[in-house]
C-alpha cells in the first residue's frame, strides 16, 4: 500500500528557453542540487515583418519548456539562477514564471523537491520580476496554432510557445472508431501582462473559435511572478531596439503599464471597449495535473475517463536528473514522464484523486504526483453550464 | 471499473449506424483529400503535358484513369496504416530497447531487422529475376552476378543493410556524428565507382550497385526504421540537436552499394565471371539477333492482305542486311508465347517468337487512334492476376517484418503491446493500401509515365510516339530550344513525382513531429522536390547533349556535396541525406527511367537512365543542405547578438 502526502506552498516554475541555452541552464541548475526537471520540446512563433520574408526559408525558433515543482521558499533562488544562466534579461532569451499550486499530493517515492538540498545563493542580482502576469493556455487542433499565435501577437502578447500534446476525450469513447480522430493537438502558452489580458484572450478565443464544438479550450492561469523576453518578430536588427524592447523599457521606468492606455490619447471607438463574448465561459475551475511514468499514463487516463472526466490532455516530458543512467557512449538515458492535465471544478478533485490513488496502488505504479492550480476563467464549447461531474 | 461508470461510457459510445457511417465517411474523405494533395500535381501535369502540349492522345485512357483512382485510395490506406500501425509499433520498440536490453541484443536485433527488411522488399525479388535480360557477351560480370552469383548478390545487399541499421542504431548510443560516417563512405564509393567506370567489364555493374541502394529504402522499411530511431532517441541523449533519430535510412542506402561493388570487385579479381579464366558455369549459345523496336506489343494486325505480305526477296534482303523496305515504319512487330515482364521500366519478352508483318503506313495511324478510342481499356492487363500479385507483394513486405517486431516485443523485451487493436488495424490498412497502391501503379501511373516519358524527346527530335506508329515531327524547329524545353519538363516531372512519394511524405511528417513543427513538412518536401527536379533536368541535359560527359557532371556535384556536408549542421546533414535515400521510390523510379529510356532510344550513344537517377539523388541533398545553411545563418545572427550583449 502506497502512502501519499499532501504539501502546500509549492510552485510550478516554468522556463521557456531557446534550444541553445537549455543545456547550459539545466546543467547549472542540477549542479546546484535541484533534484530533477521535466522538459519538453516546443517552438516559438515569429512574425514576418516584410512580405518577401515569407518566401525565405525560415524556421520558427526552437525552444524547450522546463518545469520544476519547487517549494515557495526556494522558487525565487531557482528563478534567479535561471535568469542569470540563461541571460533572460536579454531580448529573445526566453521567459520564466511561477504558478502557485493550490494543492500538491505525491506518492512518497516521488522525487519531490526537498527544501535544503538546493544550494544556489542569490548574489543580490536585483532582478525585478513582474508580479502582474497571467498565462493564457490554449488547446487547439493540430495546424491551427500558428493562426492563434499570430492573433495573440497582434493583440499585444509576445512570443507564444507551441508544443504538441495528445487530446483525450470524445475520441477515447468511440471504441475502435477512435482511429478516425487524430489525437494530436497543439498547446499554445502565452504570458501576458494583466493589462493586455482581455485583448489577447479575446483575440485568441476568436482566432481559435473556442466557442464552437470541438475547437479546444482556452484558459488563464494567474502567475505569482515572472519575466518574459521571447522574440516575436523576425529580423529585428533593422532598428537597434525592437518595439517590444522599447515598451518593456518604458514599463520598467514607469513601474506600471497604465501609460499604455492609448484610448485616452487616440479616439478610436473600436478600441475603447472590448465586448467579451461570455458564451462558454467557465469560472473558477482548477487545472488538475497527474504526473506519472509514461507507460502508466494510459491506465490512469482510462481511470479518469471512466470516473467521468470530460476530457484531458497528455504531454510527455523528459526527466532531466542529476544522477541518470548512461549509455556506454556517455549519453544520458532519459526517463519519460506523462502529464495528464484536466480542467475541473474544485469539488470533483478529491473523489477523482481517491479513484486514481486506488489505481496507482493496484498497478503498483512508481513516482506519481498530483498537483493543481487555479484557472479562474476558461472558455470552451458548452452544452450545459457546469462541468460534467458524476451525478 | 465500476458498473455505473461502465454504463456511462457505453451511453456515450452509442452512435447508431448512421452516426458510424457519417464518421467513417468524413474520416475517409479527409484522409483521401490529404493524399490527393500530394499526387494531384504529377497526375495533372502528366495528363496536360501529353494532351495539350505534345498534342498526343492518351492511350488506354480508362485503364489509366482507374489506376490513378486506385493509387489515391491505396495511398490513403497505406499512409493511414503507417500512422496507426507501423510507425507507433516501431517507435514503441525503439523506446523500450535502450532500457530493457543489453548492447549485444540490440545489435542482433538491428542486424536481423535490416536483413529481414531487405528480403521483404518486393523490389529485391525483381533483382533475382532480372538476370535473364542481360546479354552475357556485352556485360559478362553483370550477367554472372545476376545469374551465377545471384544468391551472393542478395545476401550482400541484405548484410549491407543489416550492418547499416546496426551502425545507425549504435550511432545513437555513442553519439557519433553522421558526418564522420558519411564522408568517408561517399569518398570511398566515388573512388570505386570512378575506377569501375573506366573498366568495360565493371562499368555495367555500377548501375546495378546504385540501384540496389535505392531498392532497399522502400516505402515500408523507411517509416519503420525512422520510427525505430525516433523511439531510441526519445530515451537516449542530451537532446542537443533536433535531428536525433535520423540517419539510418542514409546508411541503409549507402552500404548496399558498397557491398555490391565490393562483391563485383571480388569476382573481377578472382576472374570467375562469365567468360573469364576461372568461370565454372556453362557458356551459352550465342543469342540470336534481336530486332530492336520501340513499338508496343499490343498492336494486332488483322489477317494480312496480299499487298501487305513480305515477298521472298524481301526476306532474303532482311536476312542479309537486317532491314526491311519502308524502314522502321514499314512493318509491325508482335510477339507470340513466352513470358513478358516489367523490369526497371522496360518491358522484356523472354523466349517469345517475334513476328514481323508488313503494314500499310498511310492508314495505320488513323486506324490505331480509332482502335484506341474504341478500346480505352488495355486488353493485355489481367486485373485479377495483378490484384493477386500486388497483394502478395504487400503481404511479403509488411507481414514478416511485423511478425518479427511483435515477437521481439513479446518474447525478448517481455512487454505487452498497448493499443494492440489500433496497431492491428493499422497493419491491415497498410497491407491493403500497399496492395492497391501497387495495383494502381501498374494500371495507371507507370503506363502514363511510360507514354509521356518516351514522348518527351518530341520537343527536339522526330520520334514515334508511344503506342502509335507514325513518326511525329519535332515540336520546335530549333533543337536547342526543344532540348531546353525538354529539360524544363523533366524538372517538373521529377518535382511532381517526388511530392507524391509515400516514403518522403512519411519522412516529412516525422521531421515535423520530432521538431514540434519547427521544420515544416512542406518546407522539406518542396526543397527535396526542387532538388530532384534539378537533378533530373541536369540528367536530361547530359543525355540531350552527349558532349557533356556524365563523369564530369557527377563528380563536381559529389565533391561539392562532401564539402557542403562538412560545413553543415548535424541536423540538416541528417535531413538532407535521409531524404535523398527516400526519393528513389516507387513513383519516381519508373517515371524517370522510362523518360531516360525514351530519350536514350532517340539519341545515339546513350543507353540508360542511370546517370539521371544518380543526379536525382545528389540534387535534393544539395538543396536541403543549402536551405539549411541559409536558415542557420539567420539563426546564428540571433545567437551572436546574445553573446555580444553579455556584459550589460
Amino acid at each position: 500500500m502506497k502512502t501519499f502526502s499532501s504539501h502546500s506552498d509549492y510552485s510550478l516554475v516554468t522556463a521557456i528557453l531557446p534550444r541553445q541555452s537549455t543545456h547550459r541552464v539545466l546543467e547549472e541548475v542540477l549542479a546546484s542540487g535541484a533534484s530533477h526537471a521535466l522538459t519538453i520540446n516546443a517552438r516559438g512563433t515569429l512574425m514576418k515583418e516584410r512580405w518577401y520574408q515569407s518566401f525565405l526559408p525560415t524556421l520558427s525558433p526552437e525552444q524547450e519548456i522546463i518545469r520544476f515543482l519547487v517549494h515557495n521558499s526556494e522558487a525565487d533562488h531557482l528563478m534567479e539562477q535561471i535568469v542569470m544562466v540563461g541571460k533572460l534579461r536579454l531580448y529573445g532569451a526566453g521567459s520564466i514564471y511561477a504558478t502557485p499550486c493550490c494543492e500538491l499530493t505525491c506518492a512518497d517515492d516521488y522525487p519531490l523537491w526537498r527544501t535544503g538540498n538546493y544550494t544556489f545563493e542569490s548574489v543580490s542580482f536585483d532582478i525585478r520580476f513582474k508580479k502582474d502576469l497571467v498565462a493564457l493556455v490554449q488547446i487547439a487542433q493540430k495546424g491551427e496554432a500558428d493562426v492563434i499565435a499570430r492573433a495573440a501577437i497582434k493583440a499585444g502578447a509576445q512570443g507564444p510557445t507551441i508544443s504538441y500534446i495528445r487530446g483525450i476525450g470524445l475520441r477515447d469513447r468511440l471504441g475502435i472508431l477512435r482511429i478516425t480522430k487524430k489525437p494530436e493537438k497543439e498547446l499554445i502558452v502565452v504570458v501576458v501582462d494583466k493589462y493586455d489580458l482581455e485583448a489577447v484572450f479575446e483575440a485568441m478565443a476568436r482566432a481559435g473559435q473556442v466557442g464552437l464544438p470541438g475547437r479546444g479550450f482556452l484558459y488563464q492561469v494567474p502567475l505569482s511572478k515572472g519575466l518574459t523576453n521571447l522574440a516575436s518578430v523576425f529580423n529585428p536588427e533593422k532598428h537597434s531596439a525592437s518595439v517590444q524592447q522599447i515598451i518593456r523599457a518604458i514599463d520598467e521606468m514607469q513601474g506600471d503599464t497604465h501609460w499604455r492606455a492609448n484610448q485616452l490619447l487616440i479616439h478610436d471607438p473600436k478600441a475603447v471597449e472590448f465586448k467579451r463574448d461570455t458564451r462558454g465561459i467557465i469560472k473558477d475551475s482548477v487545472v488538475f495535473n497527474v504526473l506519472c511514468h509514461r507507460k502508466d499514463t494510459e491506465i490512469l487516463l482510462d481511470n479518469a475517463l471512466s470516473f467521468g472526466v470530460p476530457g484531458a490532455s497528455v504531454s510527455n516530458w523528459r526527466c532531466a536528473e542529476s544522477q541518470a543512467k548512461q549509455t556506454k557512449g556517455g549519453l544520458r538515458l532519459n526517463r519519460e514522464f506523462g502529464n495528464i492535465s484536466m480542467i475541473l471544478s474544485e469539488e470533483v478533485i478529491a473523489p477523482l484523486q481517491k479513484s486514481l490513488k486506488a489505481a496507482i496502488c493496484k498497478h503498483e505504479m512508481k513516482e506519481t504526483c498530483f498537483f493543481s492550480y487555479d484557472a479562474p476563467i476558461a472558455k470552451t464549447f458548452q452544452l450545459s453550464t457546469s462541468i460534467s461531474t458524476r451525478s | 471499473m465500476s458498473k455505473a461508470s461502465q454504463d456511462q461510457l457505453s451511453a456515450l459510445v452509442e452512435l447508431g449506424v448512421g452516426g458510424i457511417a457519417s464518421i467513417l465517411w468524413r474520416y475517409f474523405r479527409e484522409r483521401a483529400w490529404e493524399q490527393l494533395k500530394s499526387v494531384w500535381f504529377i497526375i495533372a501535369y502528366l495528363l496536360l503535358f501529353q494532351v495539350l502540349f505534345l498534342d498526343l492522345p492518351i492511350i488506354y485512357g480508362a485503364t489509366i484513369a482507374a489506376g490513378i483512382i486506385i493509387v489515391v485510395v491505396g495511398l490513403t490506406f497505406f499512409m493511414e496504416g503507417l500512422r496507426l500501425g507501423l510507425m507507433p509499433f516501431g517507435e514503441t520498440i525503439g523506446a523500450i530497447l535502450p532500457r530493457n536490453s543489453r548492447l549485444p541484443l540490440i545489435i542482433t536485433f538491428a542486424f536481423i531487422l535490416g536483413v529481414g527488411a531487405t528480403f521483404a522488399e518486393p523490389a529485391i525479388s525483381v533483382l533475382k529475376k532480372a538476370g535473364s535480360g542481360v546479354q552475357p557477351d556485352k556485360a559478362p560480370l553483370l550477367y554472372s552476378l545476376l545469374n551465377d552469383f545471384s544468391g551472393q548478390l542478395v545476401a550482400c545487399v541484405g548484410v549491407g543493410v543489416g550492418i547499416a541499421v546496426t551502425l545507425g542504431i549504435l550511432r545513437f548510443f555513442y553519439g557519433w556524428s553522421l558526418k564522420i560516417l558519411i564522408i568517408p563512405i561517399v569518398l570511398l564509393l566515388s573512388g570505386v565507382t570512378l575506377f569501375s567506370y573506366f573498366d568495360p567489364i565493371l562499368n555495367p555493374v555500377i548501375g546495378l550497385a546504385w540501384d540496389c541502394g535505392a531498392v532497399t529504402t522502400g516505402p515500408v522499411t523507411v517509416p519503420l526504421v525512422l520510427a525505430l530511431g525516433i523511439g531510441v532517441c526519445r530515451i537516449i541523449g542530451d537532446d542537443d540537436n533536433g535531428a536525433s533519430g535520423f540517419g539510418i535510412v542514409t546508411l541503409a542506402s549507402l552500404f548496399p552499394i558498397l557491398a555490391v561493388l565490393g562483391l563485383a570487385l571480388y569476382h573481377f579479381f578472382a576472374q570467375d565471371f562469365y567468360g573469364a579464366a576461372n568461370y565454372t558455369g556453362k557458356l551459352l549459345e550465342p543469342p540470336s539477333p534481336v530486332v530492336k523496336t520501340e513499338k508496343s506489343d499490343s498492336e494486332k494486325t488483322e489477317g494480312a492482305e496480299p499487298a501487305l505480305r513480305f515477298t521472298e526477296e524481301e526476306f532474303h534482303h532482311y536476312l542479309q542486311a537486317g532491314e526491311l523496305p519502308g524502314g522502321e515504319d514499314g512493318y509491325t512487330t508482335s510477339y507470340r508465347s513466352g513470358e513478358v515482364y516489367l523490369e526497371d521500366g522496360r518491358i522484356i519478352h523472354r523466349l517469345s517468337e517475334v513476328i514481323l508483318e508488313k503494314q500499310d503506313t498511310k492508314n495505320k495511324l488513323e486506324a490505331i487512334i480509332i482502335n484506341q478510342t474504341k478500346h480505352p481499356w488495355n486488353p493485355d492487363i489481367k486485373v485479377f492476376q495483378e490484384i493477386l500479385s500486388s497483394l502478395g507483394m504487400a503481404m511479403q513486405a509488411i507481414l514478416p517484418l511485423c511478425a518479427f517486431l511483435f515477437l521481439t516485443l513479446l518474447v525478448v523485451l517481455k512487454e505487452r503491446l498497448r493499443h494492440a487493436d489500433e496497431i492491428g488495424i493499422g497493419v491491415v490498412f497498410a497491407v491493403f493500401g500497399m496492395a492497391l497502391f501497387g495495383l494502381g501503379l501498374t494500371l495507371g501511373l507507370t503506363p502514363l509515365g511510360l507514354q509521356l516519358g518516351s514522348n518527351i524527346p518530341v520537343t527536339f527530335t522526330s520520334i514515334i510516339p508511344w503506342g502509335l506508329s507514325n513518326p511525329v515531327e519535332p515540336l520546335f524547329p530549333n533543337p536547342l530550344l526543344g532540348k531546353f524545353i525538354a529539360m524544363i519538363f523533366a524538372f517538373f516531372l521529377g518535382y511532381g513525382a517526388t511530392l507524391a512519394e509515400p516514403a518522403l511524405n512519411a519522412l516529412g511528417e516525422t521531421v515535423e513531429k520530432t521538431t514540434v513543427g519547427v521544420f515544416r513538412k512542406s518546407l522539406l518536401m518542396q526543397t527535396v522536390a526542387i532538388g530532384v527536379g534539378l537533378g533530373i533536368a541536369t540528367g536530361v541535359a547530359q543525355m540531350a547533349f552527349p558532349s557533356l560527359n556524365l563523369t564530369f557532371l557527377l563528380i563536381p556535384p559529389y565533391l561539392f556535396l562532401v564539402f557542403l556536408t562538412f560545413i553543415s549542421s548535424e541536423e540538416f546533414v541528417n535531413f538532407a541525406w535521409d531524404s535523398a535515400g527516400v526519393t528513389t521510390g516507387p513513383i519516381t523510379v519508373p517515371l524517370v527511367l522510362s523518360m531516360g529510356l525514351g530519350i536514350g532510344a532517340n539519341i545515339p550513344g546513350v543507353i540508360d537512365g542511370f546517370g539521371i537517377l544518380a543526379l536525382a539523388s545528389v540534387g535534393p541533398i544539395i538543396t536541403v543542405l543549402t536551405v539549411g545553411l541559409i536558415v542557420n545563418r539567420t539563426r546564428n545572427d540571433k545567437e551572436l547578438s546574445l553573446v555580444e550583449n553579455e556584459d550589460f
